[in-house]
């Protein structure tokens, strides 16, 4: 009994612990998702540098001080960021509000590289809620009794001042209609900032109280902002209460797998966010989303136009120059042909992982940030199959059934993130598929029987015939440019014309009786299965399978490519791939802060992307 | 007090409102009449600020105030009241009044609102007090989109089709209420397609047609040209 009893009252204090720290972290992302209606990706870095900031001020400060400066500190770096970086962007489609939020992500973790250096920075026990206590004969860490008290206090604190003042009602209002708080006198903008630091420093305040408990470390920003994406698409977006609440039940979930089934909680999390989605896909605590309408001005595809001769002449002229690249790089001086290959190889195939992007953002407006996960399927489902289908047949045969079952399982994965977030758009769309990716990339580095963990898995270049680089390159060149031209015809195809409906107006796609289900989860199935080819080729480019493949960096780098290079053309997707192979290949090798540069160069394209339009004030054109 | 000189806007290319010029002594009532689509609520938002002028001038008190956004606008002194209403629907109605408030300028000539003031407007509001603004009727949402924008102690009051989908009873206590303020002081814009009320309300018209400004004058005057409300007005 005693013992039914222990494990009740641990298992409950233990989710109120987890719970009360996702909702930390996640409060302030909804708050400030509520006000100005951006994602910021860079919620979670706030939170590691308030955990970092607080063990330097530890030095000089004793623990309650020490986290308090620390808060005020990232707050006061929120404020910053919203007025410099983020205010520009209010009006900025989705996919660059993104990206600029994920290239202060890039830029923070360096920085914070260059400060705290790259190792785990274990903080000080804090002396007053140091050592333990016996609850029904068992010893349980004070700590984590102050952790539930503490997120019990900032509920009950944000409770108060969402209801109760001012300063809240017009939150709430902002939340509802902005423009019409602007016109009864409000400064809205200020309003914007005020609440960015206030979720910021909740960030921080997160960040600082993980500390006497875990280590600062660098990984943290974005474990947690995938943690605190999971609870605000739970609880709905915008929310607090339902913060609270999902924040809560995946806290409490999760500790009662560690005791039934430990092996699960990895993947809990994302089977509470499947369910709720299904559902009740606004979210516990979020309102039904009005009908949809046309994209902002800003955001709309420009029209879809067959090509030019010019340019027909250009693309057989490049066509022809990569075909023969075999023979012409064989007559450059000094450079190695094989290496070259093997550049231009990784090129096609980036290409091609950057083609399954623009069929689902350019041309289908479904913009996601979990495209390593197709990526990753495929190349793994390409790296389990060939070592045992090359016991049993030939070479050739074995590498064609890698890249069949890269391609099917890649277009599975497409229609299960389809399925799940089929009622989704804009930027639940883009958390969900991040989680998922996130999920599954976690999955690969723990399978270390199936993956070999962060071992990989090796051995895996082609023999035979297409051990030949040439011959390989041949193979890709094939195979890319065939799947861009069949994409390209798709998109004037009814098929991609209804998925350009939906981009364009879904409300009046669906009432001309479009079935967006059925859209939507063919395109996600075409862009998983071209992602997943993508993957299996690059394995077999470069021999082995990582979980790198699927993280969050090979989604982004795809991103990247299609801000380069322009989302709604697949010679955009090719151009932008091979501008970011050749800066990329060139960064990592020449200095450890790529991540800034790539960030701050991630930057400038958006803004100058955006160029005067990003200048005009935010309250024009309702 | 406010001066329109030259107003020219569109959406996205194309023109809306071309060359609209009129101006408003302080204490007037000028009624925008016009049909469904005339520009009447466009020139509205234009005036406390959602949409950027093409060219022309916005003058109000002797400042330019073409290029400022919505919450200086308001915060000089012009109250907006939407069409729509756009109470916020999650809030209650204390919650959307205090929205609104704001501390009155000690040098204004016109007596402050505060709360028992809108309610002796308002008496319906008294009851409502703790309902959610999405709760309430079409009628009681007018009353509180008005008095929200009341409280922010405003001069000008730019009020768009008060007296829309409101029951005729509903419609008389409007006009009253209308002309209490206007009693009260209050500068007033109302724009208008129910001819009746805008009489009651307005002693000077301005009709748009077309984008276009087709007539200006006494009230009594606008309403007695057959030929201007056949062309212009009628249905």
């Amino acid at each position: 009994m005693i013992d039914t009893l222990q494990t009740l009252l641990f298992v409950l204090l233990n989710g109120f612990v987890s719970g009360g720290v996702l909702f930390l972290i996640a409060s302030g992302l909804t708050l400030i998702f509520g006000v100005s209606r951006v994602v910021n990706f860079a919620h979670g870095s706030l939170a590691m540098v308030g955990a970092f900031l607080t063990y330097t001020l530890l030095a000089y400060l004793p623990y309650p001080l020490a986290i308090l400066a620390a808060v005020l500190s990232v707050a006061l770096l929120g404020a910053g960021i919203e007025r410099s970086l983020i205010r520009p962007l209010y009006r900025a489609p989705e996919l660059l509000q993104l990206l600029a939020t994920f290239a202060l992500v890039l830029i923070i973790q360096d920085a914070a590289l260059a400060i705290w250096g790259p190792e785990d920075l274990l903080g000080p026990r804090w002396p007053s809620l140091s050592g333990s206590v016996t609850l029904l004969e068992r010893r349980y860490p004070v700590y984590n009794l102050f952790l539930i008290v503490a997120a019990a206090g900032v509920a009950i604190g944000l409770h108060w001042l969402m209801g109760r003042t001012r300063f809240g009602i017009l939150i709430r209002a902002a939340t509802l209609d902005a423009p019409m708080l602007a016109a009864l006198g409000v400064r809205e903008d200020r309003l914007r900032t005020a609440v960015f630091a206030l979720g910021a420093g909740l960030a921080g305040l997160g960040g600082a109280l993980l500390l006497p408990r875990d280590a600062a470390h660098l990984g943290l920003d974005l474990t947690l902002v995938v943690d605190a994406f999971v609870v605000v698409v739970v609880g709905g977006l915008g929310s607090v209460g339902g913060a609270f609440r999902a924040a809560l039940l995946i806290g409490l979930v999760q500790s009662a797998a560690l005791v039934i089934w430990p092996k699960s909680s990895l993947v809990l999390p994302f089977l509470i966010m499947a369910l709720t989605l299904w559902l009740r896909p606004q979210g516990l605590g979020g309102k039904p989303p009005p009908p949809p309408g046309p994209p902002p001005l800003a955001e709309r595809a420009p029209p879809l136009r067959p090509w030019s001769v010019r340019q027909k002449q250009a693309l057989a002229l490049a066509g022809i120059a990569l075909a023969t690249a075999p023979l012409w790089l064989s007559l450059l001086p000094g450079s190695p042909r094989a290496y070259g290959l093997l550049l231009l190889t990784e090129f096609l195939c980036l290409g091609l992982f950057a083609v399954s992007l623009h069929w689902l953002i350019g041309v289908g407006g479904l913009v996601t940030f979990g495209q390593a996960a197709f990526f990753g399927l495929g190349a793994y489902a390409l790296a389990l199959v060939v070592p045992s289908a090359r016991a049993g047949m030939p070479e050739e045969m074995a590498l064609a059934l890698g890249l069949l079952n890269a391609v099917l399982i890649g277009g599975l994965g497409g229609l299960g993130v389809g399925a799940l977030s089929l009622r989704l758009s804009g930027v639940s769309l883009a958390m969900v598929s991040l989680a998922v990716a996130q999920g599954l990339w976690s999955l690969a580095i723990q399978a270390k029987g199936l993956t070999g963990g962060d071992d990989g898995l090796l051995g895996l270049s082609p023999k035979g015939f297409f051990a030949d680089r040439a011959a390989f390159f041949l193979l890709v060149l094939v195979l890319s440019v065939s799947i861009a031209v069949f994409v390209r015809r798709l998109s004037f195809a009814p098929t991609g014309a209804f998925l350009r409906a939906l981009r364009d107006h879904p409300g009046r796609a669906a009432a001309s009786g479009l079935s967006l289900t059925g859209i939507k989860l063919r395109a996600f199935a075409l862009s998983g299965a071209i992602a997943g080819l993508a993957g299996g080729l690059t394995v077999l480019t470069r021999g082995s399978a990582f979980p790198q493949l699927a993280s969050l960096g090979q989604s982004v780098d795809g991103l990247v490519m299609l801000v380069l290079g322009g989302q709604f053309s697949v010679i955009g997707a090719f151009g932008g791939a091979a501008l970011f192979h050749a800066l990329h290949s060139e960064l990592i090798r020449s200095t450890p802060y790529w991540r800034a540069i790539l960030g701050l160069a991630l930057l400038a394209l958006i803004f100058a992307r955006l160029g005067f339009r990003a200048r005009r004030p935010a309250w024009f054109g309702r | 007090m406010l001066t329109v000189d030259g107003l020219t806007l569109g959406y996205g290319g194309q023109p809306v409102l071309a060359d609209v010029s009129f101006t408003l002594a302080e204490g007037e009532a000028l009624a925008l009449l016009g049909r469904n689509g005339a520009g009447k609520s466009t020139l509205m938002k234009a005036l406390i600020g959602f949409i950027p002028l093409a060219t022309g001038r916005i003058l109000w008190c002797e400042n330019d105030i073409s290029r400022w956004p919505p919450f200086r606008r308001a915060r000089a002194g012009i109250g907006y009241v939407p069409e729509e209403r756009r109470i916020f629907a999650d809030l209650t109605v204390a919650e959307n009044l205090a929205t609104g408030l704001r501390t009155p300028d000690p040098e204004s000539p016109l007596p402050p609102w505060d709360i028992a003031r809108i309610l002796s407007l308002f008496p319906a509001l008294t009851a409502l007090l703790n309902q959610r603004g999405g709760a309430i009727s079409g009628g009681e949402a007018q009353m509180l989109a008005i008095s929200r924008c009341l409280l922010g102690q405003p001069r000008l009051l730019l009020l768009d089709e008060p007296a829309e989908g409101l029951a005729p009873m509903i419609v008389h206590d409007m006009i009253e209420a209308i002309n209490l303020m206007r009693a009260a002081g209050l500068t007033l814009l109302l724009s208008e397609q129910m001819l009746p009320v805008a009489h009651a309300c307005a002693p000077r018209a301005l009709v748009l047609g077309g984008g276009r400004v087709q007539a200006a004058g006494a009230m009594e005057a606008v309403l007695e040209d057959r030929a201007l409300i056949e062309t212009w007005l009628g249905v």
